[in-house]
């Protein structure tokens, strides 16, 4: 068995020793051919290889939630919840929020390059008159009662809306209040001071009439959402980049900025997408740039000279090349996921190089010439890269029969990577080494043979390092339990990005909640059974329907809307409110003091009026304007007062417009809804949608997937974000498990073949599978949790564990070294320096302000670490073991 | 098989009633009786009866002589029902009965009360508009001796009696909108029989004024 083993051995060692041999005797062949491949593979790449950035496609289309899905969007193309950006406008005022969006979407509907469509869930004109019937009986009497006691001034304002005419009706009206008429004024008084305090302040805003109206205190914003669909152009890595570029034109156009009283804020599915690309490729750039100056260091520190640096990086290069060219021809376009490949080929690509040459320099330092060297490298480490490659690529090609087609494809193109590196090592950087020719040092270098003392210390206390791993082991399977997913994807994104922010605080009002479940019905009865089951989950705050946009009890609400259009009388105002003032200063100021000194009456003899908290800070912020107003000069005098009649009265004539509007309100059916919105709810096809909302903030993950399982009960067949995000995520996560068990079980077969032997297939497996569970365990106790990103980590942990612990193994197999002299080797430096290389490569991705990034970032370096640590402490002390055991055979046979 | 001739006659009925509609209103020159407006400028002659014949007829002719031209003018019922809103439907039929009794005494004795003596005003209609919900809009001023203007706006509502008023705005200010506020808040805080208090003292004021 020896023997074979042995024959074979030397029999692979002769051809890689050839191989390597020729290509450095045909040395300017291969580097000519070497470059005329690289600027082809460049060429044919940069003008073939496409991107595909939809995420949703890389899962298998048969998957039932990609069907269920699939179903949903055909039955409602305009489907609102997905591929959409969601506008958020803040105003401070529901007048000015309601304007800014209706002119917003005029505008963007007059954009068919850009918007395909445009959704106002409550800016119908159909909503503007029949709003009122949505509200409830008893809430609609109280309305007509606070509309009542607004009316009389309003009556006396609307024929000549000055400040002049507000300050003396508001006179009237407190002088009515102390001799003892009912009136409810506060609301007013309140309103009035507030909107004075503001100008004061400096942060002026107009005084909303409606608010009054509806009775309730002005809140600091009103927002309204707007739904838009964009043109999607998938052919640009970042595909809603010039949509979200045009309506932010328009925005602006219309006065509606960041920093304007109307704050407009962009978010939804594609433009958290679009944050996302761009924030992964901002961080990627300073990523990129410090881990090359890393790479270099660490290259420099193991190999001191700039030939074998040059060496290393242009094979890097040159294997990259053929692997993107690869991609192009086998695949055609790139995923969020497969675009990973690159990350693994320079994880893994650097190793075999570096192993190749500090083998070939050990033997240098030994005093062998170039020749003789490089055919001793070349067999040598030939074999064991051999091995590395066609295991490291049987790993990946397990993951192509996964339905994740992102994972898929990245094992397709990352295996053929490993199998292009082998050639391009043993190829290239010999045919390098004859015209960049490296002189060996005198000396062997103090780092290397420091950490090889250091390495040798587990090799004395053998039992240490045994209750160690059995200690670290236990502990490891006891967290084992406790490793999460992460499935929601804003976790990933930089959480100071706008789209980020603003969905968040969307996803906090679970009322509205972007992140609501869908299911379908095919008529009125079903709709209405399924919508009263799942209103009663604990875990469903609210469910809509067709159904529920045809309010109940018609006659009886319209009866008291045409009350409330009775008592508050024909109400009109002169077309546009004068902007000429007719009132001199004097009269303006003279009207604000008697409004003042009426105040003032009040206070004094009803101070037990529970109007007198609002009329007390009513005559505070009268007080203050007086102050300021007599200390300003005539011009400002003037000025303040346009302005403070602007704030108080602007938005009076809007909204009494939409009172007006809002009174003329008609019965109904669910026919006569807008075709708009009727067709959102109730398909060309008849199927019904039924959207149901969380009653917790489906941002935990918990209560994700307690709403969606729960939803599903009910719905098996629901669909909607959080369940794709559910679904996807464990879809993910089962394509990963069986990747790697399909890798496992590839790679465990591949070193039975080759390596010939149970034994040495254990010591290759055992640190591999230590380091797989201690990540696992690390992850937990860490509280990194597993991710869309930092999954894709886990394939190059693979490839370096198995690569790292087969060439310990092989080089104690092929050596008669001793494990003391084991660690000195130059194996045992190419493992330490290659891990270096990936870790300094990727370890910087872990302060990528895109949070995703960062954890694969961080989890590449714990990963690494726990690597190291198994193939550097834990495998030499269990080869020595199986030498011992060996030799203890040969003993007693 | 008697439906066919009973829709035969019925819209015969209907062609008939719409011809006669078309004829009158191509007579209207001037306003048509029973018309919004027509309803309108004969309760404005009543008041202004009332005023040149105020001192001669004291507070109790005023009342006799106002309160039918009120019942031919105005639906008190339907305003009574409407200034309560939802209270309405929260009292019982003896209370409803007594509230809308007290409240025809009040809306007869207040105009009586106003209007009592005769300094030269005048009544003058300006026009006339459809509002939604079939009502109408009169609108029309109350010019006094010196010149000064009231506006007094109408709303009226066919009734099976007739156009009648269901609301009156004194220079925009909504009638309905006051009495609604001021009554609910007693409503709200003392309960019906303070409500029913309150209105006989206002009617015993509008006697003494």
């Amino acid at each position: 068995m020896t023997a074979i083993v042995e024959a074979s051995h030397s029999r692979s060692y002769r051809a890689f020793a050839r191989w390597v041999a020729a290509s450095y005797h045909y040395a300017a062949w291969i580097l000519l051919a070497s470059l005329l491949i690289a600027v082809a593979c460049a060429v044919y790449t940069s003008r073939n290889l496409g991107m595909n950035s939809d995420t949703t496609d890389m899962l298998s289309e048969h998957l039932p939630f990609r069907a269920n899905y699939k179903h949903y969007k055909k039955t409602f193309p305009q489907d609102q919840d997905m591929d959409t950006l969601v506008l958020v406008l803040d105003a401070p005022t529901p007048e000015q929020a309601h304007t800014a969006t209706r002119r917003l979407a005029e505008r963007l509907q007059q954009d068919p390059t850009h918007i395909n469509d445009v959704y106002l869930p409550s800016g119908d004109v159909f909503f503007e008159r029949n709003g009122l019937l949505y509200e409830s009986v008893p809430e609609l009497g109280r309305i007509t009662d606070r509309l009542a006691a607004a009316q009389p001034l309003i009556a006396r304002i609307a024929g000549n809306p000055t400040l002049h005419t507000f300050a003396s009706v508001l006179t009237g009206a407190v002088e009515e209040l102390r001799a003892g008429r009912s009136l409810e004024l506060e609301p007013v008084l309140g309103g009035v001071s507030a909107t004075l305090d503001a100008r004061l302040a400096g942060v002026p805003r107009a005084l909303s009439w409606q608010v009054l109206f509806h009775g309730e205190a002005q809140k600091s914003t009103y927002r309204e959402l707007m739904t838009v669909q964009p043109k999607l152009d998938f052919t640009q890595l970042a595909a809603a980049e010039q949509p979200i570029a045009a309506l932010r034109a328009t925005a602006r156009d219309l006065g509606l900025m960041e920093d304007g009283s109307v704050r407009l804020r962009v978010t939804g599915d594609v433009a958290l997408a679009d944050e996302e690309l761009k924030s992964a490729m901002h961080g990627t750039e300073y990523a990129g740039l410090l881990a090359l100056v890393l790479v270099t260091v660490v290259l420099y520190v193991a190999l001191h000279t700039a030939g074998l640096i040059l060496t290393v990086l242009l094979s890097l290069v040159l294997g990259l090349l053929l692997t993107a060219a690869f991609a192009t021809a086998a695949v055609g376009q790139l995923n969020v996921i497969s675009i990973a490949f690159a990350v693994l080929y320079v994880g893994l690509g650097v190793d075999y190089a570096i192993h190749f040459l500090l083998r070939y320099r050990e033997l240098l330092e030994d005093g062998q010439p170039t020749v003789q060297a490089l055919q001793a490298t070349g067999g040598d480490t030939g074999h064991s890269l051999f091995l590395c490659a066609v295991t490291t690529a049987i790993g990946f090609y397990a993951f192509m029969p996964t339905a994740y087609r992102g994972v898929a494809e990245l094992g397709l193109i990352a295996g053929t990577g490993m199998l292009i590196s082998l050639v391009v090592t043993l190829t290239l950087a010999p045919a390098l080494q004859r015209y960049l020719p490296t002189r060996p040092r005198a000396t062997t270098t103090g780092a290397g043979s420091s950490l090889g003392k250091l390495l040798e210390l587990p090799l004395r206390w053998r039992k240490v390092v045994y209750a160690g791993t059995f200690a670290a082991l236990l502990a490891a399977v006891a967290v084992l339990p406790k490793i999460e997913f992460d499935y929601n994807l804003l976790n990933l994104q930089d959480q100071r990005g706008e789209a980020v922010q603003t969905f968040r605080e969307l996803l906090a009002e679970t009322e509205h909640s972007p992140w609501h479940a869908v299911a379908l019905a095919d008529n009125e009865v079903e709709v209405d059974r399924l919508a009263q089951r799942l209103t009663g989950l604990p875990e469903v705050s609210r469910v809509v329907t067709v159904l529920d946009f045809v309010p109940t009890a018609q006659e009886e609400k319209l009866a008291l809307i045409e009350e409330m259009a009775l008592t508050l009388g024909p109400l009109t105002f002169a077309a546009a409110p004068p902007v000429a003032n007719q009132y001199t200063l004097a009269q303006q100021r003279a009207a604000l003091g008697a409004l003042s000194t009426a105040l003032d009456r009040f206070i004094a003899e009803r101070p037990d009026h529970p109007a007198l908290v609002p009329a007390r800070s009513l005559r505070t912020s009268l007080g203050a304007l007086l102050t300021h107003f007599d200390a300003a000069s005539s011009d400002d005098k003037n000025q303040l007062l346009h302005a403070v009649g602007k704030d108080l009265l602007a938005l009076l004539p809007d909204a009494m417009q939409r009172l007006h509007t809002s009174i003329e309100a008609t019965p109904f059916n669910q026919q006569q809804l807008p075709e708009s919105l009727r067709t959102r709810w109730h398909s060309q096809t008849g199927q019904y949608r039924i959207a149901i909302y969380p009653a917790e903030n489906i941002n935990n993950n918990q209560a994700l997937r307690g709403f969606v399982r729960a939803v599903q009960q009910e719905a098996p067949q629901a669909t909607g974000a959080p369940v794709i995000s559910l679904e996807a995520g464990e879809a993910v996560v089962q394509a990963f498990i069986l990747a790697f068990s399909l890798a496992l079980a590839g790679i465990t077969i591949i070193l039975l073949v080759m390596l010939r032997s149970v034994a040495s297939t254990l010591l290759v497996l055992i640190p591999l599978l230590l380091a797989a569970l201690f990540t696992g365990a690390a992850t937990v106790l860490l509280g990194v949790q597993f991710n869309f990103a930092n999954i894709i980590a886990l394939p190059l942990l693979l490839g370096i564990g198995l690569d790292s612990g087969l060439h310990m193994v092989h080089r104690s197999r092929s050596d008669g070294t001793t494990h003391e002299e084991l660690m000195h080797t130059s194996t045992t430096r190419a493992i330490f320096y290659s891990a270096l290389t990936t870790l300094v490569g990727f370890g910087s991705l872990a302060f990528s302000s895109h949070q995703g990034t960062a954890s694969m970032g961080g989890l590449l370096t714990i990963g690494l670490a726990l690597t190291l640590i198994c193939i550097l402490v834990i495998l030499p002390v269990l080869l020595a073991t199986a030498a011992r055991g060996r030799i203890h055979e040969k003993v007693m046979p | 098989m008697r439906i066919l001739p009973g829709i035969k006659s019925v819209s015969h009925f209907c062609m008939i009633a719409v011809m006669l509609l078309v004829t009158s209103m191509s007579w209207a020159q001037k306003p048509e009786p029973g018309s919004p407006e027509q309803v309108v400028r004969r309760f404005h002659e009543s008041l202004l009866e009332a005023m040149r014949e105020g001192g001669r007829l004291g507070y109790r002719g005023r009342l006799e002589l106002l309160a039918p031209a009120i019942d031919r003018s105005h639906d008190l019922d339907f305003i009574a029902r409407t200034t309560l809103g939802s209270h309405w439907t929260k009292l019982d039929p003896e209370q409803q009965r007594i509230f809308t009794d007290i409240f025809r005494q009040l809306s007869v004795s207040s105009y009586a009360g106003w209007f009592k003596s005769h300094e030269g005003e005048r009544f003058e209609f300006v026009e006339q508009q459809a509002m939604p919900r079939e009502q109408v809009l009169v609108r029309s001023q109350l010019v006094q001796a010196k010149g000064e203007i009231v506006r007094f706006d109408y709303v009226l509502r066919q009734t099976k009696d007739g156009w009648r008023i269901i609301n009156i705005l004194a220079d925009g200010v909504s009638d309905l909108a006051l009495k609604r506020v001021e009554y609910r808040a007693v409503l709200e805080r003392d309960g019906f029989p303070a409500l029913i208090d309150m209105l006989k003292k206002k009617i015993a004021s509008a006697e003494q004024g």
